[in-house]
């Protein structure tokens, strides 16, 4: 089972390094229509248990043309940013895509990897992300936060 | 803390939001084939719509997806889960009280 230690700051929280890819299901689509596939974009992200699913930023989804999949409305704490029609909620798009949170050690390889990963969009920048990691994924994992030692690991 | 809101959430927009529009016969057929897919047993399963059609439920999104895929190429479809919550969700935009809101306003 690898292990990804993560020294953090208590300001910047958990963040890792991580490729957003397009879902494979997609890369097969473009395959078979002669279409070009985009190279994996690398990105911080940060692991977020409060996070129902992993979100990220707009201009990522720009950047990979990753297909949509559904639109849904995004809940936060506090959040008065969306329109009154919307109960203060944000209307957002699910977007397929692939997630490989990388670990240093390549022999054996150590990367987790997430073939088809459905993706909400969510401006992030502000915070200096461009992802948040949510129990989507983490669920799969082991998640050890060590405050007093300013350090994680992250087990899968 | 960050969450999708279910459709059956009692914050769920009361208006068809107009970012939305290009998918509205897609989302309409869907909500009016609702019950029908729910009685067949299709709960849980998901559905490929295009236009004001429902082409069928698979066992999962990606089957689901690869049929859209076979059946529409690069065209836009959608696949969305066959779930009782949408006819409460959906219901505000598309059923009885919409339909006799638009009435009234025509």
């Amino acid at each position: 089972m690898p292990i990804l230690a993560i020294p953090f700051t208590p300001g910047g929280g958990v963040r890792v390094q991580v490729q957003i890819t397009l879902g494979r299901p997609e890369v097969l689509r473009r395959r078979q229509a002669g279409l070009a596939i985009p190279q994996p974009l690398s990105i911080v992200a940060l692991l977020d248990t409060g996070a129902e699913r992993t979100c990220v930023d707009p201009s990522v989804v720009t950047r990979l043309r990753l297909p949509p999949s559904q639109p849904g409305f995004i809940l936060a704490p506090g959040a008065t940013g969306g329109s009154p029609v919307f109960g203060g909620s944000s209307l957002t798009f699910s977007y397929e895509a692939g997630l490989v949170i990388l670990h240093p050690i390549i022999k054996p390889p150590s990367n987790l990897i997430v073939h088809e990963l459905e993706v909400d969009e969510l401006p992030l920048l502000a915070f200096g992300i461009e992802a948040v990691i949510g129990r989507d994924v983490i669920a799969s994992c082991v998640l050890v936060y060590d405050g007093p030692s300013a350090s994680a690991t992250l087990a899968y | 803390m960050i969450a999708r809101m279910p459709p059956d959430h009692p914050l769920w927009p009361t208006e068809f939001p107009e970012q939305l529009n290009a998918m509205r016969a897609e989302m309409e057929a869907y909500y009016r084939a609702l019950p029908r897919l729910l009685e067949d047993g299709e709960g849980g399963r998901y559905a490929v719509v295009k236009g004001d059609t429902v082409y069928g439920a698979w066992d999962t999104y990606r089957d689901a997806r690869q049929r859209g895929g076979e059946l529409f190429g690069m065209e836009q479809f959608m696949v969305q889960v066959v779930d009782a919550r949408f006819l409460i969700g959906y219901g505000k935009w598309f059923g009885l009280a919409s339909e006799k809101a638009n009435a009234g306003a025509a």
